[in-house]
């Protein structure tokens, strides 16, 4: 645990494979969202996670790896459920539909909570986009090209799921670590929209 | 497998791509990937590439992004130096240690930048800024190749609408396929330099305004993320995937890198013409990766024609309107073949399957049902078959070879069915099938004739091809069958060599003996047989030494057998005789072709044919031996013979007309000869069209017209003789050799000595190869090309030569005119020397024999010839003895040649000026 933590990936990847028997086993997916989500789906995120969030566990005793990569898994798969149900509501009122003459980059950016500095939100819109585009770069491909379809290109889920070749529930889940890793990504909100007039 | 099992081996699988992808990120920014911010990010951070339009890079101006794919990004930019617009394509930052990955990426983009074809985005340049790699290369302003097939699709259903008609989209699979043979030929051409592209999708083929498909991207998709030495770790990537995963083929799927090769791209391929055709995906590429991943690798392409109605991702029916024939689906699912094996092998192949589609002929990937094949040839050879015998016979035979190709493909069929079934089927069909395979073989025996017929007319080219194309396959899938093979090849050795392809002839007859040393045993007759066969394509070839060795082979196995009731020792005999002459053992041969025709003589009647052979080649032996008479009897005989078995009009009539020609031609009975070979060369153009026996009746009339001084005519019989072996000999055949001095001769007696003198030399050379150096023809080359050093007045190197000849003529023991011959002539070369009594001495033996041989205008030459050399030693009355008599009979003779006579009448004069008498030299040289 400790080497995997310190970033030896083969072993984290042993005590992955120690653990994902048990966590595919204990991981339930109700009836309704089996059609849409997959056992399979949670587990690769939930991996994926493991691999970039390794250095925030703490390693305890024999069972607190499992552990923490199940909490890891539910988080996934409540996420996935919760994207789900709203895909099924009417349209929310708050849309990541870019309003027209708006930049979908900076709506994104005004989702993940870096709205208030700028004085101009059009003028801003060539730097909001080169910045989460080289963001997006230092993601894992699933997670960026997520982004890229649904909040940059506006694409519908199931077109996305189409696209990349996963399932709805998938992509929802894909997206909502996307989005957080974005955030771990692009830093404090004061490095952009800094100019003054 | 159990379920267990196949939940690890699923684990296993989503652990190693979340690793991958984790890898992704840390080659790219390696403290990121751990959490830390990255601070290139920085918006005022301008030391990367082409952060803003007005980036600049060395050499170039960044107008600005063109697009950002999950390689890298493309950036517009200007060339500074040619002003004109590329395309810099900046990949991620490269993984690993930076001088390797240098290499091997400006490594790769050398040989890409060589890739030169019009379909292809060529790459003008690269190299690495703040830590990426890049290269430069054409600008394309194109869509990719789905939308534009999209964008061409509403065009004509929006033109169909307006106008009512459905003409427009019937037009629309051929467009398609036309901008598809573009395709597979710029991928083939990469091939062709070793150039795999593996990441063939529309985003890679942009289609510019003119409906040019452009393909780019060709093997860098190894540079995105690889780490030098690791395996492409591309293949099991999802992420990186993500774009590429449908369009993957079953080995990049199962992420076995090591399997990826150059069918991987025709996979590519032939998903991109799924799509195309039906607006969709062979199989369903959505949904959790590990059934993706089974589908690319285990699921069968839905009918294209059932995918195209179904609605597409977008909401909107995809597909050509017109739907997709049998033919079109067959040509796609060949390329989708699970088993790489099975796919076209390049795309070169696909391309040519779609040409020949387009054009409606028979298209390979369905050459397994005969039926096809023949209603395809008949379709399109419609007023042909009616009209010629031959193509029928091309139709037929290539309908034989498909039955075997179809078998074969059975079989192939066959191995996906159960243990059982397959015990069964094989069990009812295997009694069928030896049925079938020897009613093939039959007809194909019967088209090209019985074992007997070696001197058989070949049939024409047109079943060379289809032969030759065919026999390949159908060997392919004989392996278990060795006694088919050996009918097979037996024959086709003979169709080969009927045909003039004596290598492959040899070939074929090399592996019927193989086969019938382990069918039949080593001393079986049916090896002397296969020896045999092998030997006379071998000295057909010119490989003399090859064919004696078969031929003595086979002459030890007929002597071992215990009777020979097929007679087969007197064809060894005679076939043995036939090198051993050609290796200028004449004596030996002279015996051989005796020996032969005794046992013919005793043998059945059906075994006449080789009687005739036989006699007809003694003959010439014993003519080359100067026994004019046993040969010409023996010659008459063999004529009367031919005529009355095979016919005025046969190649075996020819040949023996021949023969009798050049006796006599020897025998100053010139017309007959002319006539005879005349009606032998019309014989044999209308039998074989070509081939080297017309070349040799050819060369043999030349020869008569320039003896006879007819050196206009003769010209372009010897190059049309040369032509004719140039064609189906192999270069530096000895019979080539004999032509390029034949024409020697013409240059030689047209006064062009410098061109004769280097048709000789190559003749000399020629038959060096094939001959040691005292071989007969290599001592008549030799000597003719001294002749022609001699008539340019290169007196020394000439006789050089001559002396060469006639040493070896003595070692060998040589008698008869090739010796004294060979004697004469350096005799002249001695007298132009002034060596007068080294001259007497080799004229000598030629004049004794000259007079023992008929009288020709030769005789006289050499007479004339002795004279000169006593008239040099002072010996005049001797000298005027011959000189006289020589200079009047050949002012006599028809057949003389002018400077002949006018060099003996010269020599007279001399004589008289040297006996004081200038008047009656005078009086001589003008003609009294």
């Amino acid at each position: 645990m400790q080497r995997a933590v310190e970033g030896d990936t083969r072993a984290l990847t042993e005590l992955l494979r120690e653990s994902a028997p048990r966590l595919r086993e204990q991981l339930s997916i109700d009836k309704r969202w089996q059609s849409v989500l997959d056992v399979d789906d949670v587990l690769q995120v939930t991996f994926l996670e493991a691999f970039l969030k390794i250095s925030s566990f703490v390693p305890g005793g024999a069972n607190s790896f499992y552990g923490w990569l199940k909490r890891v898994a539910e988080n996934n798969l409540r996420d996935a459920i919760k994207g789900l149900e709203a895909a099924k509501r009417p349209p929310p009122a708050v849309s990541l539909q870019a309003p027209a003459g708006q930049d979908s980059a900076v709506v994104l950016l005004d989702l993940l909570g870096y709205t208030s500095a700028t004085p101009s939100r059009d003028a801003a819109a060539g730097e909001a986009r080169s910045a989460v585009d080289r963001a997006l770069d230092a993601l894992p491909p699933d997670y960026a090209t997520v982004i890229r379809l649904y909040d940059l290109e506006s694409r519908a889920i199931d077109e996305v799921a189409s696209a990349v070749g996963r399932s709805a529930g998938a992509v929802h889940m894909l997206r909502a670590r996307a989005h957080e890793r974005l955030a771990d990504v692009i830093g404090p909100a004061t490095n952009f929209f800094t100019r003054t007039s | 497998m159990s379920e267990t099992t196949s939940s690890r081996e699923r684990d296993e699988l989503l652990i190693n791509a979340a690793a991958r992808q984790f890898e992704a990120v840390t080659a790219r920014r390696p403290g990121v990937a751990r959490g830390a911010r990255d601070s290139s990010l920085d918006v005022r951070d301008a030391s990367t590439l082409g952060a803003a339009p007005g980036e600049s890079l060395s050499g170039y101006d960044v107008l600005g992004e063109r697009h950002r794919g999950g390689q890298g990004v493309v950036y517009e930019a200007i060339q500074r130096g040619t002003k004109r617009k590329v395309a810099i394509k900046v990949l991620y930052d490269a993984p690993g240690p930076a001088s390797t990955s240098r290499r091997r990426f400006e490594r790769e983009i050398e040989v890409l930048s060589h890739l030169r074809h019009p379909n292809v985005v060529t790459i003008h340049d690269s190299g690495e800024s703040a830590g990426r790699f890049y290269y430069v290369m054409d600008l394309v302003v194109g869509m990719p190749l789905d939308r534009w097939i999209e964008k061409q699709r509403r065009a004509r259903i929006d033109a169909a609408v307006r106008s009512g008609s459905r003409s427009g989209l019937r037009d629309e699979v051929a467009e398609i396929l036309r901008v598809f043979l573009r395709i597979c030929d710029a991928v083939n051409a990469a091939h062709l330099r070793g150039v795999i592209h593996r990441d063939l999708k529309p985003g890679n083929i942009l289609v510019d305004e003119g409906g040019e498909p452009r393909v780019l991207d060709f093997g860098l998709a190894k540079f995105s993320d690889a780490a030098p030495g690791e395996a492409d770790p591309s293949m099991t990537q999802t992420g990186q995937f993500v774009g590429s995963l449908p369009w993957s083929s079953p080995e990049q799927a199962a992420g076995t890198p090591g399997e990826i090769d150059t069918r991987t791209d025709v996979y590519a391929l032939g998903v991109l013409l799924y799509h195309a055709l039906a607006g969709q995906f062979p199989y369903r590429v959505t949904g959790p990766l590990p059934e993706v991943v089974q589908a690319i690798r285990f699921a069968e392409p839905r009918r294209i024609n059932d995918a195209r109605r179904e609605p597409s991702v977008r909401g909107t029916a995809g597909g050509v309107a017109s739907g997709v024939d049998d033919e079109l689906e067959t040509i796609v699912f060949k390329c989708l073949q699970k088993d790489r094996q099975r796919r076209y092998q390049t795309a070169g192949d696909l391309g040519r399957d779609l040409q020949r589609y387009l054009a409606n002929e028979a298209i390979e990937a369905k050459r397994d049902s005969f039926g096809y094949v023949l209603r395809k040839q008949v379709r399109r050879h419609r007023v042909a078959v009616a009209a010629s015998g031959a193509v029928l016979a091309v139709i037929v035979l290539g309908l034989c070879f498909s039955l075997y190709f179809w078998r074969a493909a059975e079989r192939r069929r066959g191995e996906a069915q159960t243990e059982r079934d397959r015990a069964v089927a094989a069990e009812r069909d295997s009694a069928r099938r030896m049925e079938e395979a020897d009613a093939v073989v039959k007809l194909i025996e019967k088209m090209f004739g019985s074992s007997e017929a070696f001197e058989f007319p070949g049939p024409d080219a047109t079943i060379r091809d289809v032969v030759t194309k065919y026999a390949d396959i159908v060997f392919d899938n004989l392996s278990d069958k060795p006694e088919i093979e050996l009918r097979l090849r037996s024959t086709l050795g003979l169709a080969f060599y009927n045909l003039s392809d004596f290598v492959r002839s040899e070939q074929n007859f090399a592996r019927m003996a193989e086969l019938c040393r382990q069918l039949l045993g080593p001393q079986a007759p049916r090896v002397s047989e296969a020896l045999n066969q092998m030997g006379a394509a071998r000295l057909a070839l010119g490989n003399y030494a090859g064919a004696e060795q078969a031929y003595r082979e086979a002459l030890e196995i007929d002597q071992g057998m215990r009777g020979d009731p097929r007679c087969l020792e007197a064809d060894t005999l005679f076939n043995l005789g036939v090198v051993v002459e050609a290796l200028g053992r004449r004596e030996e041969a002279e015996a051989r072709y005796r020996q032969a025709i005794e046992r013919f003589e005793a043998a059945p009647l059906e075994r006449q044919q080789g009687l005739f052979a036989a006699r007809k080649h003694l003959a010439n032996v014993l003519q080359v031996a100067g026994k004019w008479d046993e040969s010409e009897s023996l010659l008459r005989d063999a004529l009367s013979m031919a005529l009355e078995q095979f016919g005025d009009d046969d190649t075996r009539t020819a040949s023996v007309k021949s023969s009798l020609a050049c006796l006599l031609q020897r025998t100053r009975r010139s017309e007959e000869a002319i006539r005879l070979l005349q009606e032998a060369i019309a014989s044999e153009r209308r039998f074989a069209g070509g081939g080297p026996r017309l070349a040799t009746h050819l060369n043999n009339l030349g020869v008569i017209y320039f003896e006879l001084g007819r050196i206009d005519e003769s010209q372009p019989i010897f190059e049309e003789a040369l032509a004719l072996q140039r064609a189906v000999l192999p270069e530096g055949h000895p019979e080539i050799a004999e032509s390029l001095n034949f024409l020697g001769a013409v240059l030689e007696s047209r006064k062009r000595f410098e061109e004769s003198a280097q048709h000789r030399r190559a003749a000399l050379d020629m038959l060096l190869t094939h001959f040691d150096p005292g071989h007969p023809k290599v001592v008549q080359v030799r000597s003719d090309l001294a002749r022609t050093l001699y008539l340019f007045e290169r007196y020394d190197d000439a006789a050089v030569l001559f002396e060469q000849s006639l040493q070896v003529l003595r070692e060998k023991g040589t008698s008869g005119p090739a010796l004294t011959d060979g004697m004469q002539v350096l005799g002249t070369v001695r007298i132009k020397q002034r060596r007068f009594a080294e001259a007497e001495e080799l004229l000598r033996p030629a004049l004794d024999a000259a007079q023992q041989a008929p009288v020709t205008w030769k005789t006289h030459h050499t007479r004339s010839l002795m004279g000169e050399v006593l008239l040099g030693l002072g010996r005049l009355d001797e000298a005027e003895a011959l000189l006289a008599p020589a200079a009047e009979a050949l002012r006599a003779s028809p057949d003389a040649p002018k400077p002949r006579v006018n060099d003996a009448i010269e020599r007279l004069a001399r004589l008289w000026e040297a006996r004081g008498d200038a008047g009656r030299a005078a009086a001589i040289r003008a003609g009294e």
